[in-house]
């Protein structure tokens, strides 16, 4: 459903059905695609609400493809961004564990826009709110950053700036990783993620 | 624009040029005005990404002692907009500072008179990200509560900075205000402002009393 520029309806003109159905029916039903039927908006672009999560298998990299996300080419514009937030649970064993989430996935590459989370050394099991932000700059650049919560609220966090590589007018995967050090499986795994676009009313270049 | 009560329709009625373009095409286009191509909701009042070059009264300080601001980041907050207990103005960025060590300055003010020393720091080759919020308590009446970490780019050991919080004294919530953003450093370009993002987040109901 796309959205049609309201007319300027002349005097003495006769509206007909068509007219009415273009202008108001479908016009309506765009707005209608985010706002509930009390009005409320709905931001999100998706919501991964937790069943069993995915888990590391092994150690190094696992790529939490269940959690892949089409960002849709156009979606951001300069100076908007996705606010990407989410939990992961981390269990009582010593080692390394991280989160990380990329925007262009389908292209890999080492030009990423890329996010890093949470360092787990102490045998502590807890679970890690998180959050990324991906800022557009042009079509072709971005800025991330990323902050986790832990037991201890100053972090770790981690920053990213600068370019990437990929593309923002067309369609990205947005793509999830957990990494532990360690062989055992499922001892960090990433569980709810939420993906929130930061549009603006205005937005530029400085 | 702004948007006009939907008025009722009478039977029989004729209606004219002006009450459809009043009441379909005018509202129409507040509606989607808030909303982007792809009929998200916009939560945004501005969004402002780096350019790539720092620019002294751009996106970065002047020379001396003044406090710098950068007009391309202001932020014009409608009369009301923020109008209930619990209705936030909340702002992201990231900053950026050069190698010079010497004390670089971040200053925000929603008034030109009260300007809030958000962030200090020395360190060099940084950057540092802001987080945080201005509340409204009464129409004149808020406060100010904002967190910053700094750390090196990319995968660098960020560490919280600074909390910040204060009383806001002289706001009057139900007029048009802005967000000013201000730098200060002694030698210019040894901070500058990257990306800004600032939005509201308001309730449908708000309540003082409860809490």
């Amino acid at each position: 459903m796309s959205w049609t520029a309201p007319v300027t309806w002349a005097p003495g003109h006769m509206v007909n059905a068509a007219e009415m159905n273009a202008q108001v029916r479908d016009n309506f039903t765009y707005l209608k695609q985010r706002v509930d039927d009390d009005g409320s908006h709905r931001h999100n672009v998706y919501s991964f609400g937790l069943s069993a999560g995915v888990g590391n298998t092994g150690s190094g990299w696992t790529t939490c493809y269940a959690y892949d996300l089409t960002i849709p080419g156009g979606l951001v514009r300069d100076g908007e961004a996705l606010q990407i937030s989410g939990v992961a649970s981390v269990t009582a064993t010593l080692g390394d564990r991280r989160v990380a989430c990329r925007i262009d996935a389908t292209s890999g590459g080492s030009t990423l826009v890329y996010g890093y989370l949470e360092s787990e050394t102490a045998a502590t099991a807890n679970t890690a709110p998180f959050e990324f932000l991906f800022i557009r700059r042009s079509s072709t650049t971005g800025a991330a950053v990323g902050w986790s919560y832990k037991v201890d609220p100053r972090g770790p966090m981690e920053i990213v700036i600068g370019t990437s590589g990929h593309d923002w007018t067309v369609d990205q995967v947005l793509r999830w990783w957990v990494y532990s050090s360690v062989a055992t499986n499922n001892v960090i795994i990433l569980m709810d993620v939420h993906v929130q676009l930061f549009g603006a009313l205005s937005a530029k270049l400085v | 624009m702004s948007w006009t009560a939907p008025r009722t329709w009478v039977n029989s009625e004729a209606e004219t040029a002006s009450i459809m373009n009043t009441h379909i095409r005018d509202n129409m286009k507040v509606l989607v005005d808030m909303h982007n191509a792809n009929g998200f909701p916009k939560t945004l009042l501005k969004g402002c990404a780096y350019s790539g070059t720092p620019t002294a009264n751009v996106n970065a300080n002047a020379a001396g002692s003044g406090q710098t601001e950068l007009p391309g980041y202001r932020v014009t907050i409608p009369a009301n907009y923020l109008k209930q207990p619990g209705d936030r103005l909340y702002f992201q960025g990231t900053f950026a500072t050069s190698a010079t060590n010497e004390a670089a300055r971040i200053y925000l003010a929603i008034d030109t008179a009260t300007k809030i020393l958000t962030y200090n720091t020395t360190q060099v080759s940084t950057i540092p990200v802001l987080c945080g919020w201005f509340g409204y308590n009464t129409q004149t009446t808020g406060e100010y509560r904002a967190w910053q970490w700094y750390g090196a780019a990319n995968y660098g050991a960020p560490l919280l900075a600074h909390n910040g919080t204060t009383a806001l004294g002289t706001i009057d919530w139900a007029t048009t205000q802005y967000l000013y953003v201000y730098l200060m450093a002694a030698t210019a370009l040894t901070i500058t402002l990257t990306d800004w993002l600032v939005g509201g987040r308001r309730a449908r109901t708000g309540d003082a009393a409860a809490v």
